[in-house]
């Protein structure tokens, strides 16, 4: 790990005038007690901040004949707050686990004299879960699973927080499958009346559902309210929250539309979270409409900077296809994940792996916390449906580990009301999670658009599970690379289709998007599609070489995301591999083989999504190759087209 | 392919299936009753770039609470029961109930179910919403689409050039379907069936 957490938020500002931690005085005024000199130190009002997070006070302090100055700060309770002077600014650091009122003492001193100022800090409360929620700070703790996660293996969100970024005025909109929106940790986020419920037709998306509400434990790993001595704490706990229950309507285009930003009660949303995806069959399409929608939607929301999509991959690795070591389903599968305008998670667990299930592709951004299932390791904690009688955790509800237990009418004695799960986990929460995130960093630089946030991802998230090997398989006696290691494209960006770019670093994020210039990235253009014609060529069974087909593009843009449309025949599409390789070299799976599309019918419009060539450049030939791994059934490659996204 | 077909095919005799019994557990594509009763309507029409045939008999219900606006008698099969299976969160089901009792004007928004109608290209069933899905024109806003054909606006997105429609009781929304086709004023119509739902991850 290398991480800047604390030090690179404000480790610069300190200057060498400063002592801490040097003892107390009370409060006196002895300045020009001798000599000529005159010490002056305003008043300081009372100050509050919360647990964990820095606060900054302006002082003013002043020696008359100009002499040096140096501080010290006291603390009652002693040391549960440190501080520093820089200038004019005092900053305040609570320590990681007080709360309370503290009065403190800050002393100035010329040399000669000195002067004193109390004055209190009031540093509200913790939330009692927050300390099980490892995607925030992982130390290793297992969330009430059998196995811990380990240390460092997190988002490292915490430096951010305590620099005093919660999300304040971002408005994250859960597209799901509802939002309780009076529950004890989210109604202090949720915005009156800016939520819609499909079936109803009110603004009250509250899941009547007895089993657990999705959407409401993916509200929590966004903005679980924060410093209320209540549950957990959100990734961007001061973000304001939307619900749209499209999942429990009837989910009519008109639905759709209305929950991406196409109402006036989504219009002003800035992040739309969208942990869901489509069934993964060879028919599945995506309306125009939809892509319409989203294209509306980056190009005129948030006065035209963009609202930013966000996206789960899917938990489709494992399935029916057998232990082949290869993602059973493939991101591109859903229609919904080939669109460029989404940012597209994988999950990962506490140790800092791809998560059993994450479906992985090329069309996989970043990735982020998701965890496992909570039984032999850590799943996540986050917000419940409330009370007993229903909600993940509820009387006769299967529990798999002792938090999710409810005796009699009682939950676990952190969680007797039952408010909270512990076992929520899937790429359903590494979206959430990643949606936090962004969050953060518009607040830090409000000015973003929906590329730059894609383009800090890509550039500051971190590089997991380093050291994983390309998954080999046999074809014929032949060794062939079905699902490749990291690579690192021309442009010099690390992609891995289990991972995207890696895991989100929020601090990183947040300090690249306080430095960025926001719309630096130059203008976007879509290119038509280049079409290959009709080649009706066949499709060599049970070859590692298989059949390549090469398109020349001749305009140069820089890459920020590829499309390629295929049509092809095949008895049975599982077996393909389908491969794109760039002018420049980066060769990126964009179809792993030994799949579940099991359909004779081959694939007609395919579109799949590859972020692998981010940054390269467009011009040249691009060369597609299918490889059929088996010997039994037979196709031909009948057209292909491509089209680049990019700047 | 966005215009409304509306095809007339042979008609199977209602009573040539009298005698069938459920057939739940075989799959879309196994199972005759759902190739069978989609001819029996008589109605194919395109959606969403696809060609559909309308389930004579068939409808569909939320399996965890009823669609808006659906009592629980109402969401009641009527006749025997064929066939059922789901989709997403919709029970599906196939009736004896003839397309004659159902009638294929059933879609209104008054209507307190939702038909169903099978793919051949996929094998797949799909849910029909009720709704017509119209792009249209600069030339012509929704209300005044829906003035024109005597027909309920359900949701405008203007940015989008698309709105969404209901048609009234006694209406035929294929009819109708087929008229906004033919009326050169909307770039397309076309009823909104959806075979493949978003589920959360």
């Amino acid at each position: 790990m290398n991480r800047s957490r604390i030090g690179s938020i404000f480790g610069s500002a300190l200057v060498s005038a400063i002592l801490l931690g040097c003892g107390g005085t009370s409060d006196s005024t002895p300045a020009g007690a001798s000599g000529n000199s005159s010490l002056t130190l305003s008043s300081i009002s009372s100050q509050s901040t919360n647990q964990s997070v820095i606060k900054t006070v302006s002082i003013s302090a002043s020696s008359s004949d100009g002499d040096s100055l140096t501080y010290t700060l006291t603390s009652d309770p002693v040391a549960m707050v440190t501080g520093s002077v820089s200038g004019s600014t005092l900053t305040l650091i609570p320590g990681a686990t007080y709360s309370g009122t503290a009065t403190l003492t800050l002393k100035v001193s010329d040399g000669t004299n000195d002067i004193s100022k109390s004055f209190s800090l009031i540093v509200a409360a913790n939330d009692p879960l927050y300390q099980y929620q490892w995607h925030l700070n992982n130390f290793g703790q297992t969330n009430f699973a059998a196995n811990p996660g380990t240390t460092s293996e997190d988002i490292n969100v915490d430096s951010v927080i305590s620099a005093g970024y919660t999300g304040s005025d971002v408005i994250v909109a859960v597209v799901d499958s509802g939002l309780e929106i009076a529950h004890e940790d989210l109604s202090a986020n949720v915005v009156p009346g800016g939520s819609w419920d499909f079936v109803g037709g009110d603004t009250d998306p509250t899941n009547p559902a007895s089993d657990g509400d999705h959407g409401t434990g993916v509200a929590g790993l966004i903005a679980s309210a924060g410093w209320n001595g209540k549950g957990g704490r959100g990734v961007s706990p001061s973000a304001s929250l939307k619900g749209f229950n499209l999942l429990v309507s009837t989910q009519s285009l008109s639905t759709v539309l209305s929950s991406l930003g196409g109402s006036s009660y989504s219009s002003d949303v800035d992040i739309f979270n969208q942990s869901y995806g489509t069934v993964n069959t060879e028919s599945a399409t995506i309306s125009p409409s939809v892509e319409a929608q989203y294209l509306y939607g980056v190009t005129n929301l948030r006065n035209s900077k963009g609202a930013i999509y966000i996206k789960s991959s899917g938990n489709g690795f494992n399935g029916t296809c057998g232990s082949t070591g290869l993602s059973c389903q493939n991101a591109n599968m859903d229609p919904w994940n080939s669109i460029p305008y989404n940012i597209v998670v994988g999950a990962l667990t506490a140790k800092g792996k791809k998560s059993s299930y994450s479906t992985a592709g090329s069309s996989v951004w970043v990735s982020a916390p998701g965890g496992e299932d909570g039984d032999t390791a850590p799943a996540m904690m986050t917000t419940d449906q409330s009370g007993c009688t229903k909600g993940y955790v509820r009387t006769g509800g299967a529990s798999t580990n002792t938090f999710n237990t409810v005796s009699g009418s009682s939950g676990h004695s952190e969680n007797s009301n039952c408010n909270y799960a512990t076992t929520f986990n899937g790429t359903s929460s590494a979206a959430p999670v990643t949606s936090g995130a962004v969050a953060l960093m518009l607040e830090a630089n409000p000015s973003l658009t929906w590329r730059d946030v894609k383009h800090i991802l890509a550039s500051t998230s971190d590089q997991v599970d380093a050291s994983i090997s390309t998954t080999h398989i046999t074809i014929n006696g032949m060794e062939y690379s079905a699902e490749p290691e990291w690579l690192t494209n021309t442009a010099g960006y690390k992609f891995h289709n289990y991972y995207g770019f890696g895991r989100v670093n929020v601090g990183a994020a947040i300090t690249a998007a306080k430095a960025y210039t926001a719309g630096s990235l130059g203008t976007f253009s879509t290119s038509s599609w280049g079409a290959s014609g009709t080649l009706n060529s066949s499709i060599p069974s049970n070859s590692a070489t298989g059949l390549s087909s090469s398109l020349n593009i001749s305009n140069s843009k820089t890459i920020e995301a590829i499309q390629v449309k295929v049509n092809l025949t095949h008895s049975f599409t599982g077996e393909l591999a389908i491969e794109l390789t760039s002018p420049s070299g980066t060769k990126s799976m964009l179809f792993n083989p030994l799949n579940v599309f099991h359909d004779a019918s081959g694939l007609t419009n395919f579109i799949l999504l590859s972020n692998a060539f981010y940054g390269e450049s467009s011009s040249g030939n691009w060369t597609l190759t299918i490889v059929d791994t088996q010997a039994s059934n037979t196709g031909t490659l009948t057209n292909w087209s491509i089209r680049t996204f990019g700047h | 392919m966005k215009l409304l077909l509306v095809v007339a095919l042979t008609l199977v005799s209602a009573s040539s299936c009298a005698n069938v019994e459920i057939t739940k557990g075989l799959s879309v594509e196994e199972n005759p009753i759902v190739a069978q009763k989609a001819q029996e309507s008589g109605i194919v029409f395109m959606s969403n770039a696809d060609q559909y045939q309308l389930i004579a008999g068939g409808r569909a219900a939320k399996s965890s609470g009823l669609i808006s606006g659906m009592t629980a008698s109402q969401s009641q099969v009527q006749g025997k029961l064929l066939w059922e299976g789901t989709n997403d969160e919709f029970v599906l089901s196939i009736s004896d109930h003839s397309a004659s009792q159902q009638g294929t004007h059933a879609l209104s928004s008054s209507s307190s179910y939702n038909q169903i109608a099978y793919n051949p290209r996929t094998g797949g069933i799909g849910v029909v919403t009720g709704q017509i899905i119209v792009s249209y024109t600069d030339s012509f806003d929704a209300s005044l689409i829906a003035a024109s054909f005597g027909i309920q606006l359900i949701d405008d997105f203007a940015h989008l050039n698309t709105a969404f429609y209901a048609v009234n009781a006694g209406q035929d929304i294929f009819i109708i379907t087929n008229s906004l086709n033919q009326s050169g004023i909307v770039s397309s119509a076309e009823v909104e069936v959806i075979e493949n739902f978003a589920i959360p991850n």
